[in-house]
């Protein structure tokens, strides 16, 4: 299917439940992140519209929408937003940095972050929090590929195991290493510990604050 | 004006038409009463904030706010007439639902017992603190002012309009309590914490337990002294009318809760352990909880021996949870539940007048068991399907960023808390 047809179905979907000055920055986002996703990250997209809306929206009904807007015939979808979405673009290059870029912005804060939690452990304890991590992917939700490059950034370091993730993602990750920290340290410790890697991270100045991921 | 000078004295100085009638009196006296056991509301939201993290705090003040309101109504919907309505059967009462006309005492009374139901839906909220959602909790709530409560109730307590509950016909004594309010709300905390798991990290991969350190030590200890006084209400209230007896009454209660506390500190000390604060208050509240079966049928040198022995009690339970892997986050199970027979067991061997009677204290044990197998199974299986339906403990992103955020979107020390386990910018942003 081509993107102008994809853009039309996603649109249409969209249209029902947003208004104009909503529909423009999700639809951007859907272009930018999800237009190249396999089908069955049309989930992921929604759910990222329901966190970055705010709003109660009722998802499954939109989701039932927006499958049959991509399955559908072609006669039945709204024309091609493509240059009304252009001269958005143009009139808000913030809002437009905002969903095209967050998310890297976000995994070089989540990658700070994690170097200030593991410099206040031990060699044993990294190692141990990493086994952890490793065993407990399963309850992220995540499909397997993601699993496996996540395991890889956690056995071999290599940062791109997490250029995938989203925000709501990159905040359950850190929750697991939470998890492990209240395992191996105590709750109360690893509230300090932390605490602490939030405080360092700030520090540092970051365009992402570390907050957000809490 | 004179004349006006002249009326005033001979108002001043008359004699009173009529003395206050009986029932005025015991009236007054029960509304005190009632309004002193309610203050304990207080002093369980102020003890167990205090023993929870100061993520926490607000989420378990909000709980021991609201579950007296859900189970305020409750009760008077449907528990007072379980528990006191006519009660033919010996199993529960069938009369005086929502009660809406009757005579002055049957209001004063209501409110009186409404209290105890309060109480006795408390006790759950510190044992399952930091790791509940907030409305499972308070369903939870209205369960056991509604049901559990109010039934078990009636077998003890019930036929005030008529019939007798099967433990009552059988003899067995709880003048205030220990077992009927406090060890069944014991066991609906245990059953919660069981079906809960501990908090995150509470147990060491190796077994061992970590301590959790409450965030304001002040509160428990204000906390524990707010409980002490409104027991005296709890207590002497439950004599129901004003008498000679109070005085007893309100005297065992007093020596019960010292006793606990000494009972606390030399269990502490008797096993090197260092003591603690929290663990104190808890053997005075065990005293206390250990004196309230008996405290009107015991002499004050046996009121002191149970309470000393509470005190042992709370210590060596609170041990044999953590031993169980069992995360009370109050000790509240150990302090009501363990104390609860304790105090059911003492008011049959201290029985003033008849010591030792082994029949009367196989009737006591007979009555706390049938609490436990009655309140635990129950509420064990209503747990559970909490846990299956609508869920009962927060996702652990709930408890890393504490349930005040999460829950309720406020913290109870925006200025003062430098842990950053939430984002304090983003208040909307909390599921």
């Amino acid at each position: 299917m081509r993107l102008s047809l994809r853009r039309r179905a996603i649109y249409t979907g969209l249209a029902g439940h947003f208004s104009d000055e909503e529909v423009w920055p999700l639809l951007a986002l859907w272009e930018s992140k999800y237009a190249e996703q396999p089908p069955f990250a049309l989930n992921e997209f929604l759910a990222e519209v329901v966190l970055r809306t705010e709003r109660k929206v009722e998802r499954a009904r939109l989701y039932r929408e927006l499958v049959g807007a991509l399955t559908g015939p072609p006669a039945q979808l709204l024309p091609d937003p493509e240059e009304q979405l252009s001269v958005w673009r143009q009139g808000r290059n913030e809002a437009v940095r905002q969903v095209t870029t967050p998310d890297s912005a976000a995994q070089m804060t989540f990658l700070a972050l994690n170097r200030a939690l593991q410099a206040q452990l031990d060699g044993g304890q990294q190692a141990a929090l990493r086994r952890f991590a490793v065993g407990n992917l399963s309850g992220m939700g995540v499909n397997s590929e993601l699993s496996t490059r996540l395991r890889l950034w956690f056995e071999q370091g290599n940062d791109e195991g997490v250029a995938s993730l989203g925000l709501e993602q990159l905040r359950k990750l850190l929750n697991l290493l939470y998890i492990g920290l209240c395992e191996f340290l105590g709750p109360v410790r690893a509230d300090r510990v932390l605490s602490q890697a939030v405080s360092r991270v700030e520090e540092q100045g970051v365009e992402f604050s570390p907050r957000r991921l809490l | 004006m004179k004349t006006l000078m002249l009326l005033l004295v001979a108002v001043s100085f008359a004699p009173q038409a009529h003395a206050a009638s009986e029932e005025a009196v015991n009236t007054a006296w029960l509304v005190l009463a009632s309004v002193l056991v309610f203050f304990m509301q207080a002093g369980f939201a102020l003890l167990e904030s205090g023993m929870a993290r100061a993520k926490n705090a607000v989420n378990v003040m909000m709980k021991n706010y609201m579950d007296c309101c859900v189970g305020g109504i409750v009760f008077w919907l449907v528990g007072f007439g379980l528990m006191f309505g006519a009660n033919l059967t010996g199993w529960y009462g069938m009369s005086h639902f929502a009660p809406n006309d009757g005579e002055p005492w049957d209001y004063t009374f209501l409110l009186f017992q409404m209290m105890f139901a309060a109480t006795a839906a408390t006790i759950a909220s510190g044992a399952m603190a930091e790791r509940t959602r907030y409305g499972a909790y308070l369903i939870g709530a209205v369960l056991i002012s509604g049901v559990i409560y109010p039934i078990f109730g009636s077998w003890v307590w019930g036929g005030l309009y008529g019939g007798q509950g099967w433990l009552a016909k059988l003899g067995f004594i709880d003048f205030a309590g220990s077992t009927v309010v406090h060890s069944i709300g014991a066991w609906c905390a245990l059953a919660g914490i069981l079906v809960l798991g501990p908090r995150l990290g509470r147990f060491a991969p190796d077994g061992s337990v970590r301590l959790i350190p409450g965030h304001n030590l002040g509160l428990v200890a204000l906390g524990g002294f707010i409980l002490w006084v409104g027991w005296f209400g709890f207590n002497a209230g439950s004599n129901l009318e004003v008498s000679s007896s109070l005085g007893l009454i309100a005297l065992n209660t007093h020596l019960a809760a010292v006793a606990g506390a000494l009972g606390a500190l030399l269990a502490q000390r008797s096993t090197a352990s260092p003591v603690l604060l929290t663990t104190t208050v808890n053997g005075s509240i065990g005293g206390l909880v250990g004196i309230t079966a008996g405290c009107a049928s015991m002499a004050p040198g046996f009121a002191l021996l149970s309470g000393l022995i509470a005190g042992f009690v709370v210590v060596y339970g609170m041990r044999l949870l953590d031993y169980l892997r069992l995360d009370d986050v109050v000790g509240a199970v150990p302090v009501h539940g363990f104390a609860g027979v304790w105090g059911s067991l003492a008011a049959g061997l201290f029985y003033q007048g008849d010591l030792f009677n082994w029949e009367r204290v196989a009737v006591q044990a007979l009555g706390a068991a049938a609490a436990f197998l009655w309140a635990f199974p129950l509420a064990l299986v209503f747990y559970f399907l909490l846990a299956r339906t609508i869920g009962l403990r927060v996702p652990t992103q709930h408890e890393q960023r504490g349930l005040d955020f999460a829950e309720h979107a406020e913290v109870g020390y925006p200025e003062f808390n430098l842990t950053q386990t939430f984002d304090s910018e983003q208040w909307s942003r909390r599921g």
